[in-house]
């Protein structure tokens, strides 16, 4: 037992009715009281499908319960009557799991037409399994079930992709970046599983000459069956970063010649020329290796980040950050219990600092002993970070809205390098441009700046003249940080003030200091002036006080 | 699925109601919890059930709902299942230290349900342990509840909270979670009717509870609160107003006037009716002559049903988790020959929309998007317990959900741009 606020990730049938609701002719029965089918709207609402989700219930309540009433067989033949899948899957949850019912017997009254379609009881443990495992394990199931009869080679080169899935973080956009890639390698896309396949489509996975699954947690065991079964060789690296997507377009070249050899079929393991990749097809693919070299990026190397995450994102982003953008990871973590070791070890040249939990409050807890100046994380971690001030970007599931964006925001491929960058280096940005705003003007715009949420800050910053106005006014408030006393501090563009005369060189000297400084520098100088007996203030007193204040 | 006609249809001029019994989609009861912690600023509920429904609570109401609000769940591990005793003494002393709430709601859910716990007896105990927070037992599990029906066992729950009020005291309660721009304007048009408010059922906080007692009138806001109306009339003796509820100008006029009778007044509210209707003419002029559908998952169907037809519509199916003979008495009455479906179907819903093609379908979050990818315009029905629609004060904002809903169709509709939009059946 323990207290849970918030989670990671869902229970099985979850992930059973993602399986569903990525595929075509396939329908979940959720075997369940009412409302264990709310994951449909998080397809509708939060993905935006436009379909009826393929997911119902055959409802259990106590009222027919106790009258020993089962719908379980009607409720097939209704779903068959009205949608007329291949395949539909009789998931349990987690508490008609508890019912320890026969869910054989209980479907095989129903009275469906033989051969038109099947009936699978895919029943987890919803206690031990989660979300992801419920679904990775289906698609192994799946591919078992229906991929059992060799086929010969397609003609040409092509590939089997293996763990798209609904809801899946910017997986749609993926599968645009894999396959602008696999177009450019010459390689057809044999078929894409679960999202898009069909029943009837799982019979052709043993045709294609390689499989490749990107996720680890999605579809990697399926692909290891294929291989396991028909010698289709499985790649299981992850393209996320500039290096692991080379590293990913040499292995699937690498895939294809073995499977070439072994069939005797004509293959040209030539790696194309890098501009091949590119969205114009004259220019480099990615741009973070120019932009990681550029001047203002220099700072990062001695930023600190903290990435956490399911296990394919966060390890990705770990050693992307670590080696091509330079950054220093001082922690990492995954909710993916399963995978703890495998995941120490894959992160373990670029961090010293792990954690493994299921729990946000423990990950809040680490984060606030790192204190790292960004961090990557779910959305969660995005909520927690800004409790702590620290600017976040999210990189992993648990899904949300903002994850279905209308453009084109991969994380895979050369594409998703480009956009990975972009997406860090606009949380950092933001980040250095609000940790400026604190030094310069923190109490200030702490009072005034109150009522302002931190985007307006930031804009404001943008436009300096807007905050050099405010800045001016914070002097004359008396911002603390600026040391200005209560007594008011006059228009520093102003001269002469009350005795003191400002000469015209020395206000043109004191209108070419940093306008976030003017005010501080303004009235030092005055105060010098008083305390010294000067009524005029000099370009030579200006540099006086310069040279002393060092 | 079968639909069986129910034994009580009678003749055209009443309602007549169907029931079916499977391909029901509705959340459970837990999700009332998402806005009953909102309305009640010092309780905290806790939910005794397991990773599910954890899950549920954070994404089913559409938007991801972050740590730490007033509410969490007991999480029943694989262990927990063949323990002797569910034991949740130290999660409520955590949630006694760190919230310091006035009252814990207990809420069971369909797991312990099956488990068979004992859940008064468990409050039982716990209020021996944690004197000074009560806390209480709800009933909203799944197998028996839907969202709405879950928050008249919250409201049950308020009862012993509320002080005795001695006999004499005539007084209306209300009943019902409506927010307090709502509840002010409620309270202003019926003391300007001269009679005296008690106050409202619940409250913001514990301490601002009603009396009740053998003269109160207690006045239920929303249809799903039948089983509070009861309990407050059987323990204290109050009497239940039986009336439309006060949801559009027609319902808002009846329930007045009728809740004045029960203080022996006699008042005329048509001008006042009439005046309503004139102020939201704009709208009703969307909604007049249109065909709508109401799929049904919160139990507000019929009194909507009966504004939209007020108003002009013509309402295709009034879909509902279920009918209250007795509670929704005046509104069946208010519904000559509408059909009603009670736990409709979805599937057969679907098809009958389709053949239908109504001008708006009234649906939950799952089903709106697809119905517009089929170009059938929609409105999420759970906007409509998220909004303050009762009183004269909250016409305006009634009338809004569906000619907002209509007129931006029209408008979109006039862009040239219809090949842009998805062909029905792909995602």
């Amino acid at each position: 037992m323990r207290m849970s606020y918030w989670e990671y990730q869902g229970t099985a049938h979850t992930g059973v009715a993602r399986v569903a609701n990525s595929m075509n002719g396939v329908y979940a029965i959720m075997y369940s009281p009412v409302g264990d089918t709310y994951i449909n709207s998080m397809f509708t609402m939060i993905e935006r499908n436009k379909r009826f989700p393929p997911v119902t219930t055959s409802v259990l309540d106590l009222q027919t319960m106790g009258m020993g009433v089962n719908r379980l067989a009607p409720t097939l033949e209704q779903v068959y009557a009205d949608h007329h899948p291949d395949l539909m899957i009789v998931a349990c949850t987690c508490s008609s799991i508890l019912l320890q019912e026969d869910l054989g017997a209980l479907t095989k009254s129903a009275e469906l037409p033989e051969g038109k379609t099947e009936v699978l009881i895919y029943a987890p443990n919803p206690y031990r399994v989660e979300e992801d495992e419920a679904a990775n394990g289906l698609l192994t199931l799946l591919t078992k079930r229906y991929a059992t009869v060799a086929l010969p080679p397609t003609p040409k080169p092509s590939v089997n992709i293996i763990g798209t899935i609904s809801l899946g973080f910017h997986h749609k956009q993926d599968l645009v970046s894999l396959k602008r890639m696999l177009n450019t390698l010459g390689v057809e896309v044999n078929l894409v599983f679960p999202e898009g396949a069909s029943i009837p489509d799982l019979k052709r996975l043993p045709q294609a000459w390689a499989t490749i699954a990107p996720y680890r947690e999605m579809g990697q065991d399926a692909a290891k069956v294929l291989e396991e079964l028909y010698g289709i060789p499985a790649v299981l690296t992850t393209p996320l970063g500039v290096m692991a997507t080379r590293e990913w377009v040499r292995a699937v070249i690498a895939a294809l010649s073995k499977f070439a050899a072994a069939h005797n079929l004509p293959y040209n393991a030539e790696e194309p020329a890098l501009a091949a990749f590119s969205m114009d097809q004259h220019s480099t693919p990615s741009n973070l290796p120019w932009f990681t070299y550029t001047a203002d990026v220099q700072s990062f190397s001695s930023r600190k980040a903290f990435v956490f995450g399911d296990f394919t994102h966060t390890v990705g982003l770990v050693r992307l950050l670590a080696t091509e953008l330079d950054v220093q990871v001082v922690g990492a973590g995954t909710y993916d219990k399963r995978r703890e070791q495998e995941f120490l070890e894959a992160v373990a040249p670029y961090t010293k600092e792990t954690i493994i939990s299921v729990e946000f409050d423990k990950v809040r807890k680490k984060i606030g002993e790192l204190q790292p100046d960004v961090v990557l994380g779910t959305q969660m971690e995005r909520h927690t970070s800004a409790g702590f001030d620290i600017p976040c970007a999210t990189i992993s599931n648990p899904t949300h809205i903002e994850d279905f964006p209308l453009g084109y925001q991969p994380f895979l491929g050369y594409d998703g390098s480009n956009y990975i960058t972009d997406r860090i280096y606009h949380t950092m940005t933001l980040g250095l441009e609000k940790h400026l705003i604190e030094m310069f003007g923190d109490a200030g715009l702490g009072t005034s700046g109150a009522e302002l949420p931190t985007e307006k800050i930031n804009e404001n910053f943008r436009h300096s003249e807007e905050l050099r106005v405010k800045a001016e006014q914070l002097a004359v408030d008396g911002g603390s940080v600026m040391e200005v006393k209560p007594t008011p501090a006059p228009e520093p563009a102003k001269a002469p003030v009350g005795e003191l005369t400002w000469t015209s060189e020395a206000t043109q000297a004191l209108k070419q200091i940093p306008f976030f400084v003017r005010p501080k520098v303004h009235k030092r100088v005055e105060e010098y002036a008083r305390q010294h007996g000067h009524s005029v203030i000099t370009l030579d007193l200006v540099y006086e006080v310069k040279e002393k204040a060092g | 699925m079968t639909i069986t006609p129910d034994a009580v249809t009678s003749a055209s001029s009443e309602a007549i109601v169907l029931r079916e019994d499977n391909g029901y989609h509705a959340f459970c009861g837990l999700t009332c919890v998402g806005w009953l912690y909102q309305k009640m600023k010092d309780s905290f509920f806790l939910i005794l059930g397991t990773h599910t429904c954890a899950h549920l609570l954070q994404n089913a109401l559409g938007v991801m709902i972050f740590a730490q609000p007033r509410y969490g769940v007991a999480m029943l591990e694989e262990a927990d299942l063949s323990a002797p005793q569910v034991d949740i003494t130290e999660i409520v002393r955590d949630i006694v230290e760190q919230h310091h709430p006035s009252v814990i709601f207990l809420l069971n859910s369909c797991t312990p349900e099956i488990m068979k716990v004992d859940f008064e007896t468990m409050a039982k105990k716990l209020n021996g342990v944690f004197e000074n927070t009560p806390v209480m037992p709800v009933r909203a599990d799944g197998l028996e509840y839907t969202m709405t029906q879950a928050e008249d066992s919250v409201v049950q729950a308020l009862l012993q909270f509320c002080p005795q009020a001695p006999a004499g005291e005539k007084k209306v309660v209300f009943l019902g979670a409506v927010n307090d721009v709502n509840t002010g304007e409620i309270q202003r048009e019926v003391e300007k009717l001269g009679l005296p408010v008690g106050g409202f059922v619940p409250a913001n906080t514990i301490k601002e509870l009603p009396a009740i007692g053998p003269d109160t009138i207690i006045a239920p806001l929303q249809p799903y609160l039948a089983g509070a109306a009861t309990l407050f009339s059987r323990k204290r003796g109050a009497k239940v107003l039986q009336s439309l509820f006060p949801i559009g100008p027609d319902g808002t006029r009846v329930f007045l006037e009728d809740l004045a009778a029960m203080f022996g007044k006699k008042v005329d509210l048509s001008e006042r009716e009439a005046e309503s209707w004139r102020n939201i003419e704009a709208k009703v002029a969307a909604i007049r002559g249109k065909r709508i559908f109401i799929t049904g998952d919160n139990m507000l169907e019929l009194p909507i049903t009966r504004f939209l037809r007020k108003a002009g519509a013509e309402v295709l199916e009034c879909g509902t988790p279920y009918v209250n003979r007795k509670f929704h008495a005046s509104e069946l009455k208010a519904l000559g020959g509408q059909k009603i479906v009670e736990m409709p179907n979805m599937g057969r819903q679907i098809r009958d929309i389709r053949a239908l093609q109504p001008d708006l379908v009234i649906t939950n979050f799952w089903e709106a998007n697809p119905f517009e990818a089929e170009r059938i315009p929609t409105k999420w029905s759970t906007e409509i317990i998220f909004t303050p629609i009762y009183g004269f004060g909250g016409v305006g904002e009634l009338a809004n959900l569906f000619s907002r809903a209509l007129n931006r169709r029209k408008k979109l509709d006039l862009l040239d741009w219809k090949d842009f939009l998805p062909s029905a059946g792909n995602n």
